[in-house]
């Protein structure tokens, strides 16, 4: 289990993070959804022991700091840019991360991740050849090495094809399966609604609130709406029981389509985020 | 350690496969070696100082010295009309100097042996005071040869002998013994000078070179390089690798201290930060990268100066100790300028900054005789020039283990005190 505890860092007179308290639990993935800016890095980076938090603390299922040489050992992170050298093949970044992390097997260990992320094919080619889905794997791939028991992967699908992207989502989740813990900040909200067994939506630096897609859903997605087509007219309304008010609908002539639109984790988003823009 | 050699085998890697810098690296100082060896230890004709002789006087004496003058293989004369005119060629850099003989020039040769001095004008471009000071030396040799030809020309003898008689006669405060004593004197020159006379050309034939009296000179100096247990230079690449070997170094700086940038930039730094080792391990990775790369340099162009340009290297040993002093002192500079520097622009403009700085202090620019002596001072501790005395120490200058402990020790203090404070900086970086 991993605890962030009453996190607190302030750069200058701008707090990030200001009294964040989150658990996530083993063998889970849990989203980190925010706007730009809503201190989800800033989270990620005290949890990987990156920074030091002003106040509140880090607990790694009662293990010490993550600055800890031991603790870190058992973490894999995957940072949002990537981090690879373009000039070494995939089995050379590979293989150098795998000594960085002092791990005994680097054979086995490597030949395992890139086969996690189907890339044997493609070891031995820089990676600079690499299209951005390939890069993407790869950096999940340098996470894997140390066949870490916590996960934190800060938006590892960020500007891939949907094949990528759909490679990744089935591998967090069979990692989770495997009973690994997994903290997944994204923008996407169709990646958290598919993968993530509870979602944190966060903003300003705090947990705005936490639970499953249901939830949620429940506590702040509203009404369903319903979607009446006659000719060109459409209309819109939010609606307490749609079968009811459908059926309603139906009954009365000159309808040429109808849509139901229930509440999804973008309207939680915007629900609990608002709707103002983000730069 | 196992962490902190995948370091080293990474960014050695790196750097072999970027080949712009590999290039820099360790291509551009082997150029600059051979390059410049081979200018200074060819066989082809040495350029001459170009100076512009304004003659003012029009006589005898100013044409043999401007024949003399002319005759040098050091100078190129080319006569001026105007000393207005010579000076604009000296402002626009065609030429070292301009050089006035004025009209009084013949009067001051008749009274040279009555204390008169032959006066010269030289209008000297600022920038090339070096030049100008050989300039002035040969000037010096040239006009000096000009008492030689007074005592071969029994006119221009007799012309002077009647001057100083006339001084002596007439000057107050001289005794009678003494009036006899210079009139001895002057008397032994007479015969001294029809003994050595030399036969006037006929009008319009060329002056022959001088011989006799007339190439007598006071001083004949016999220029020889030190020779330090008969380990002199065996030619010029034996002075210009070890520059090249300096320049590489500079050359390494710029390369690892923009790496540190770089994985900075692309997150990489984050992930190095992120394994369970030490900043410090991290720093030493890639300090060692850079000291291996120093070390590679000077084996490289020590192996290429000896094998392909005759260079004889007087001790292997001490080579290796003033390679290894000359990389710590370098990798400390690449980790002081990473440590300031976060972004890889600002590490290679500062880099470019610090080289040229390091260069010119060294003497790489601006030669160190002619720098202030506080400069002068600042010098010994420069590592560009600490550089090349030790790996020339331990080529050619036969440096004993003593010798070499100063510049050594010099280049390993620059390289410790810079790496302390650079780590602590980076220390302090966020990634």
């Amino acid at each position: 289990m991993l605890r962030l505890e009453h996190l607190v860092r302030r750069f200058g007179a701008v707090t990030a993070v200001g009294g964040l308290s989150l658990e996530v639990r083993r063998g889970e993935v849990l989203g980190l959804l925010g706007p730009n800016g809503a201190g989800k890095s800033t989270t990620l980076a005290m949890a990987i022991g990156l920074l030091e938090p002003d106040s509140g603390r880090v607990a790694y299922d009662g293990l010490g700091s993550p600055r800890s040489a031991s603790v870190r050992a058992r973490i894999g992170y995957a940072p949002q840019s990537l981090a690879l050298y373009d000039e070494l093949t995939g089995l050379e970044n590979l293989r150098f991360f795998a000594r960085l992390q002092g791990i005994r097997n680097v054979r086995d260990r490597v030949d395992a991740a890139l086969d996690r992320v189907q890339l044997t094919p493609r070891a031995g080619d820089r990676v600079r050849t690499y299209s951005g889905g390939m890069q993407r794997r790869l950096n999940l791939a340098v996470a894997l090495l140390n066949d870490p028991e916590f996960l934190l992967l800060d938006e590892p699908t960020a500007g891939v094809d949907p094949q990528s992207r759909n490679n990744i989502l089935e591998l967090v989740r069979s990692l989770a399966d495997e009973g690994r813990t997994i903290v997944y900040t994204t923008h996407y909200m169709e990646e958290a609604a598919r993968i993530c067994h509870r979602i944190a939506v966060m903003d300003h630096g705090r947990i705005l609130d936490v639970g499953t897609l249901g939830e949620l859903i429940a506590r702040h997605g509203g009404a369903t709406a319903l979607v009446v087509e006659r000719g060109e007219v459409h209309e819109r309304k939010l609606v307490a029981d749609p079968v009811r008010e459908l059926a309603a609908v139906l009954s009365g002539g000159g309808v040429t389509g109808v849509r139901v639109e229930p509440p999804d984790l973008e309207t939680v988003f915007l629900s609990l985020t608002g709707r103002s823009l983000r730069d | 350690m196992r962490a902190t050699l995948a370091i080293v085998r990474k960014d050695l890697t790196l750097l072999v496969r970027d080949r712009g810098n590999a290039f820099f690296t360790f291509g551009f100082p082997l150029l600059i070696a051979i390059f410049f060896g081979t200018i200074f230890g060819g066989s082809g004709d040495r350029a001459k100082l170009p100076i512009v002789v304004v003659d003012e006087s029009g006589g005898k004496v100013s044409a043999a010295f401007l024949e003399d003058l002319a005759a040098d293989p050091l100078i190129s004369v080319e006569r001026g009309e105007t000393r207005e005119a010579g000076e604009n060629r000296v402002r626009r850099g065609s030429a070292l100097a301009c050089v006035v003989i004025p009209p009084d020039f013949e009067a001051k040769a008749d009274r040279l042996l009555s204390g008169a001095s032959l006066e010269l004008v030289a209008v000297v471009d600022p920038a090339r005071k070096a030049e100008g000071a050989l300039l002035s030396g040969k000037l010096n040799e040239v006009a000096f040869r000009q008492l030689g030809r007074i005592f071969t020309d029994p006119e221009r003898l007799a012309a002077s002998l009647e001057e100083a008689r006339t001084l002596v006669r007439n000057a107050a405060g001289i005794s009678a013994v003494d009036r006899l004593r210079f009139e001895a004197l002057f008397t032994a020159l007479e015969s001294l000078g029809r003994r050595f006379a030399v036969e006037r050309p006929p009008e319009g034939s060329p002056v022959p070179p001088p011989s006799g009296m007339q190439a007598w000179s006071p001083i004949h100096i016999d220029l020889q390089t030190v020779a330090a247990g008969g380990k002199q230079p065996a030619n010029a690449y034996s002075v210009t690798f070890p520059q090249g070997m300096a320049w590489g170094m500079m050359s390494c700086v710029l390369a690892f201290a923009s790496s540190l940038a770089d994985e900075r930039r692309r997150g990489t730094l984050r992930r190095l930060a992120v394994a369970p080792i030490r900043r410090w391990q991290i720093l030493l990775g890639k300090s060692l990268a850079c000291v291996m790369t120093g070390m590679a340099i000077v084996t490289l162009l020590a192996v290429v100066a000896s094998v392909g340009f005759s260079v004889r290297i007087g001790s292997f040993a001490a080579l290796a100790v003033a390679g290894l002093s000359s990389s710590i002192c370098f990798a400390g500079i690449m980790m002081l300028l990473a440590g300031i520097f976060r972004t890889e622009g600002g590490a290679q403009g500062a880099g470019r900054a610090a080289i040229l700085v390091l260069a010119m202090i060294g003497g790489g620019s601006i030669q160190i005789i002619f720098m202030p002596r506080f400069m002068q001072v600042i010098s010994v501790f420069s590592p560009f020039s600490t550089t090349i005395y030790a790996v020339e120490g331990a080529i050619w200058r036969g440096f004993g283990p003593g010798e070499m402990a100063w510049p050594c020790a010099i280049l390993v203090a620059i390289g410790v005190a810079c790496f302390a404070v650079g780590a602590t900086l980076f220390r302090r970086v966020e990634v």
